[in-house]
This record gives structure tokens, sequence and C-alpha cells, in this order.
């Protein structure tokens, strides 16, 4: 029998640098927000990231709502505005580190993720990110506010709180935990958290706050100076390698050449780590635009050429039809379709 | 001539200041010649020492500080008196006359709207300072004089600068409101209220946390059926209501200072005088289920938000709920674990649903386990996607690699039970 806890830290001791780094942060963050310690929620009077420290009440519409209305929900959550402000800065410059590096909701399934067998997990990873992400910021923004479903009902950010109070015995957590909203965040929680393929499939397709954290690094991502997950297109084999660490499905291969799309990439470094070609990296535009010398023809630059290339979303093209029936598929389905009544009939009976 | 201006002024200042305090004359009957002395005292028929003295600088800076105790005390003509002429009807008629119609103001209407609402068995009359102690502060049925004590509403202290305060009222006010009447009786009688932020919803919620944010005499309150008049102990929610309504956003605004939330009385008495406050069963109540869409869609609240017949979940929200103290779920998880399926049967399927994904989830935990320490990790392939589901379509669709064609599970589990053909070939 193996001493499993030496094949752990080799383990540890085979993951690159740069992502032991990432994890401790991500480890700390988790301390400091989600515990029952919960330092600095409760420093600002809140373990529950509510009320003034919420980043994501403020922008939501709800009908006839005025401009009034929207500076009341911004004074109100001040905290949580400043952040957000600080978030959506950094993701300009720097790439969207706060959901990479910090956020301590979508890190904590991550690291849970991670530790568990890959044979339990599902995979998301290919679905149409860009479509289910927006259509469902839509609905968030907009649908569910109209229909009367509030999304501090929904929220999720309170679950991890709680789950960690009910373990360590509180009653209001298990209370929580028992009531339909506690069971559905529960079950996003390990569908979408945990039993995913690395862990991020809740930030792919339901977060908001990453959301709109995409659409400015995918807007930062035109400027040459940002600095963001680029590929020399040149370099790259093809091997595939980083597309498939890729935690978020950012990074796709369209003809053999790794593409990255930066509203869904967290600059997480992981591909940059694996990469043995020096194909991508994270930094700036290379700074000569000109060739800085031209020998007997041949233009030579400094610099690898570090581009951003991003596909466009698109759907998928139709697949031709199955022949033989596949029962994962059955399987997937009826549990897709029963997850989406069970929804359906507690919004209803609500 | 600078200076002889500023001389002058000072000198007016100081005159306007002494015409200011003479218009106080809250004594012309001389009750306090006996009544100020710092310590009288007497002997009640209870055999209790009482303190008669009444502390001049409290009763000034108190909202009646302007009216004469005769105004009140009316049974009183002469001294000495018998306790009991010094009964006070807080609904009768009063010194202040409503400028608009010259009648005498009357808080009948408040006392007519307070009994009938929930605390409306309380005191509104024969007030006296004997019966103070029979008016039972623990009791359910608070008197008027239970919240509105007649307490400095501006502290002694303070007076002086909210004279100076008010010192512009002639000229403001006066452009409109003509007459004494009106400005030194009526207008401070509603202003100080007002103005000075007296009353403010974080006062005004405090009379209330005064005896509901008791538990321990709450969870000894009956409510009374009015039609059966059977009496029946509380819920919890009724005992914790002002513990959960710290936990509202309502309740949390106010706390931070942001007037924006929702006081107690905003919900529970609304309309009318605002003394209306009624049980959520009464179908007359603001909080009924009913009245909910009116109540919470008050013109600068959620306004026409909750009127709207799209959001009636918004209503479904509970303003005092228990679940946010982590209260009565000891009990219910006890049934939880309790082998009886009849009790089981009962819950509600939510409870079925996590006892569920609980066993799941230990099977999980425990497999888990298992492999990390039996399993062998080379046995994984590095190059390949091991996930249950969807492991196929991320080949195809991400890597680019070609579909390959796959076993259904359904022939994986078929070709298991089938015999070894090809050993047995080879036997033969």
């Amino acid at each position: 029998m193996k001493n499993p806890f030496k094949t752990t830290l080799q383990r540890w001791r085979d993951v690159p640098k740069v992502q032991r780094f990432r994890y401790s942060t991500i480890f700390i963050s988790c301390i400091l927000f989600l515990t029952q310690l919960a330092i600095l929620p409760k420093l600002a009077g809140n373990s529950d990231l509510c009320g003034r420290l919420c980043m994501r009440r403020f922008y939501l519409y709800f009908p006839n709502m005025s401009l009034d209305d929207f500076a009341t929900h911004v004074s109100a959550a001040m905290i949580g505005v400043i952040a957000f402000g600080l978030i959506l800065l950094t993701t300009l410059f720097f790439g969207r580190i706060w959901c990479g590096y910090l956020c301590p909701v979508g890190g904590f399934s991550e690291l849970v993720s991670r530790l568990l067998n890959d044979r339990w997990k599902i995979e998301y990873r290919w679905l149409p990110q860009f479509q289910i992400r927006y259509s469902y910021l839509g609905t968030y923004l907009i649908v569910l506010p109209a229909i009367g479903v509030s999304a501090c009902t929904l929220c999720n950010f309170v679950t991890v709180p709680r789950l960690v109070e009910a373990i360590s015995g509180g009653a209001g957590g298990l209370a929580f935990i028992f009531s339909a909203v506690g069971l559905v965040n529960l079950s996003l929680l390990l569908l979408l958290g945990f039993f995913s393929s690395k862990g991020r499939a809740y930030c792919q397709f339901m977060c908001p706050i990453g959301a709109i954290d995409g659409i400015v690094n995918s807007f930062g991502s035109r400027f040459r100076s940002t600095h963001r997950i680029r590929v020399a297109k040149e370099r790259c084999t093809g091997c595939n390698v980083c597309a498939r660490n890729c935690m978020c499905g950012a990074i796709k291969m369209i003809d053999k050449v790794a593409t990255v799309e930066q509203s869904s990439c967290m600059d997480c470094h992981e591909c940059v780590d694996v990469c043995d070609w020096n194909a991508i990296e994270w930094t700036t535009a290379s700074r000569h635009k000109e060739p800085k010398r031209v020998k007997k023809g041949t233009e030579i630059f400094p610099d690898p050429d570090w581009q951003v290339i991003t596909f466009k979303p698109r759907f998928e093209p139709k697949v031709t039809p199955v022949q033989t029936i596949s029962w994962a598929r059955v399987i997937n389905a009826t549990m897709i379709l029963g997850f989406l009544t069970a929804l359906t009939i507690t919004v209803v009976v609500h | 001539m600078n200076r002889f201006k500023f001389f002058f002024l000072a000198i007016l200042l100081i005159f306007c200041n002494a015409a200011f305090a003479d218009k106080r004359q809250p004594d012309p009957d001389g009750c306090f010649s006996c009544h100020g002395l710092p310590d009288l005292k007497y002997v009640d028929k209870q055999g209790q020492i009482r303190s008669a003295s009444i502390l001049k600088s409290d009763y000034y800076g108190s909202l009646h500080g302007s009216v004469p105790c005769k105004d009140c005390h009316r049974k009183i003509t002469d001294y000495p008196h018998e306790e009991k002429d010094g009964l006070v009807d807080c609904g009768e008629s009063c010194h202040v006359k409503e400028p608009s119609n010259g009648k005498a103001f009357t808080h009948k209407d408040i006392a007519k709207e307070f009994e009938k609402s929930a605390h409306g068995k309380g005191l509104t009359k024969d007030f006296a300072a004997g019966n103070r102690i029979q008016e039972d502060k623990d009791s359910a049925l608070p008197s008027c004089r239970r919240c509105h004590d007649n307490a400095p509403y501006i502290a002694a202290a303070n007076m002086e600068a909210f004279k100076a305060e008010f010192s512009h009222n002639d000229a403001e006010c006066g452009t409109c409101h003509e007459g004494d009447a009106w400005r030194n009786q009526f207008s401070g009688h509603i202003l100080r209220r007002y103005i000075g932020n007296h009353l403010n919803k974080n006062v005004s919620n405090k009379l209330c946390i005064d005896c509901h944010g008791n538990i321990e005499k709450m969870a000894k309150v009956e409510q009374e059926n009015p039609e059966t008049k059977e009496k029946k102990a509380v819920s919890l929610e009724f005992i914790h209501s002002t513990e959960s309504y710290d936990k509202t956003l309502h309740g949390r605004l106010l706390k931070d200072g942001n007037l924006h939330g929702a006081s107690c009385v905003e919900c529970h008495a609304p309309t009318g005088l605002h003394h209306g406050i009624k049980r959520d069963e009464d179908s007359e109540s603001s909080v009924n289920a009913a009245h909910l869409s009116q109540t919470c869609g008050q013109s600068n609240c959620h306004k026409d938000y909750s009127k709207s017949v799209a959001n009636n979940g918004f209503l479904n929200s509970e303003m005092h709920s228990i679940a946010t103290l982590g209260l009565g779920v000891e009990t219910k998880v006890e049934d939880v674990l309790k082998p009886d399926f009849e009790t089981f049967k009962a819950l509600s399927i939510w409870y079925k649903l996590a006892a569920i994904l609980g066993l799941l989830s230990i099977v999980f935990l425990i497999c888990n386990i298992a492999w990390s320490i039996f399993g062998d990790a080379n046995k994984l392939n590095k190059n390949n996607n091991n996930s249950i589901l969807g492991a196929e379509k991320f080949q195809r669709i991400i890597i680019g690699s070609k579909p390959k064609k796959k076993e259904s599970l359904w022939t994986k589990i078929k070709r298991r039970f089938e015999k070894p053909v090809v050993k047995n070939e080879v036997e033969k």
C-alpha cells in the first residue's frame, strides 16, 4: 500500500510555482472571507458579504427604477461598489486578477474540485460559455427582478459561510441549507463547483461579477499596453496542453493554434506554466511595431509577436444526429430536465 | 459706526431673548411654589414614600413645558389637593387651538384609533402619579404614558441652542402664519418633533424595542383570539421579532444611520394617526397578506414595484424570519433524525432531498478517500480528459480531435457479462 501523504506532497511539488502561489492566495482569501472567523466581512460589520459589502445588488434593474433609486443602491452598498470598481480597474490593466487569484467563492470550489479525483467530474468547458453566460446575466439583471425573484433570494455568496457554519454546528447554517434556496445553491455548488472539471463552471456560466469583468477584460485586450494572456502564433506547436489545463475553457485549438477567448480567460497563468514552447505568455504586446533590424531582406524583431487572438464566439454547427442511444446522454438529459422542472415548480409555487 | 451697529444689535438680541422668556408662563397658578421644592415627598395610601417634586428644567424642556399645570390637571382648584383630583385624561380637549378652524385640539382621534389596535386595552385616561405603579410595566397593554412619558424632548442643556435656532420664526414663518398663537403654540408643538429630528425612525423604533426587545417578557405573552376569547402562546417569530428585524435590510439601514430603512410603525401602522397597530391575522391589519402590496408600496417605499401583479413573489419575503436567527431548528433536526416514518412523510420534500444528497455525498467522500489510499494515480491517462460526462465533447470541440467511435455504456455492460469466448476457442 502506498503512503497517500507522500503522493499528495509530490503532487503539490509537481504544481507549477505560480499555481502554488495562486492556490495559497485563494486559500488565504477563503480564510479571510468565508470561515466562521470571516475577518474582513466582520470588520465591515457583516459576515454574509451582504449589505454594504454586496457587489451585486446595486446594478440590478427593477421596473420603474429611476436614477435616484440607483444612487440609493450605490450608497447602501458603498464598500461593495468601491471593491467592484477596483476589480474592474485591475482587470482593465492586468486581466482578471480578482477572479483567478482572490475570489473566495469560485476559488473555494476550485480548490475542492482539484482535490477530488478527475473521475467524479463533469466536463462543462465545451459548452458555448459566451452565450450561456451573457444570456444568464441578462436574465439575472432584468428578468428575475421583473418577475419578483429578488437576486438576494438566490444569492449564492451566503451559501459558503452558511455551509461552514453548519459544519461547525451552527443552527442558522443548517436552517439555511434545508431551505429551498439553500438546497438549490448547494446543488449548484456541488454540480457546477466541486464536481465540475477544474471547478470553475459556476464562474463560467453564472457569476454576474465574472461576466461583467469578462466584458472589461475583452475590451482591455484591444490595447497593446495591457497585460493579457497572449499567444505567439509562430511558436505554438498545437500540442493542446494549454487547452487541456485551462480551467475556464477559454483556450480552444483553432487550426491547431491555441486561441484565447478573452471574455472567459481569468489570467490564472496556468497555460503559461504548462507550455513547453514559451508560446503563450501573460504580458503586454511587444514594444516594437516595426522590425528593429532588416538583414538581407529579413525583418528581425527583438520580441516575439505577442498577440491576442480571439475567436468569435458563435453557436456550434449542428452535430450530425447520433445513431445509437447513449445512455449517458439520456441520464444527463433527465437530470437537467428534472432540475429545470424542480426550479420552475419552486419559482411558481413560491 | 460699525461698532455702534453691532452694539445696537446685541442689545436688541438681549431684549428679544427676554421677550421669548416672558411668553413662557407655564405656572400662573403657582404650583411650583410647592412642587418646585427639590425634595417634596408624601406617603400614599399604600404607605409608600413618593416624590412629588417636579424638576423645572425637565418640565420646561418637555413638549408640555409651556402648558399651565391646570390645563391638564383640571380638577385641582386649590391646595392642598387630593391625590385623585390629579387624574389626567389624554383624550380631553387641549390647550392648543387648531388655527385653521379655531377649535381646541384633542387627542380623541388618536385614543379611538389606539383602542382598536392590538394594544387597545391600555389606559388612555385617568392618569395620575398614583396609578403609575398599578400601571404594570410588564403588562401587555401599554398606556399612552408608557411610550409618551413626556421625557424632555429637548434636554435642558440644549434648550438655549434650540431657542436660538427658533429665534427666526417671526420672520420666516410669520410671513404666512400671522399671529403669535400659531407660531408659539401649534407650530412649536409640531416643529419640535420634525425640525429637531427628535422623533426620527430610530427613536420611534426604540419605543417599540423597549418592550418587544425583551425576549423573556415576550415569551410570556399570550395572544387572545378576539372572537373565541381563546388564549394561545405566541409564535417564535413574535418573541424574536426585534432580533429578526435587526437582520433585515430595513433594520440594518437604520442601524447604519441611513434613513431609507422602514421603521416598525411604517409597516405596522402606516395610515391614519400611526397608532392602529394590529395583529397580522386581523383582516384590517396593514401587515395582513391582503394589504401587503399597499403597505410595501407606500409612496416613498417600494412604490409601484410591489403593487404590480407580476411582483407577487416580492411580498413573500419574510421580515421576521427566525431562520435568520437559527432558532427553532433544533427540534426540526431532531425530527429528521428520528427513525419514525410517519414524521418523515410529514416533512417537506426538501428534507428528503437533503437526506438523499447527504447520503450521496457520504458515498462520494468514502470512495474518494478509498481511491486516494488504494487507487493507482498512474492509471489515469494524463493526456485524456477523465471526466464522467462531457469528456468526449471536450476533446472534439475544444481540442479539435476527430470523434472516436465510442462504445455506449450499455454495450460496455453487456460485454462485461458475456463469457470470455476467446479462451474457450484456444482450449479447443
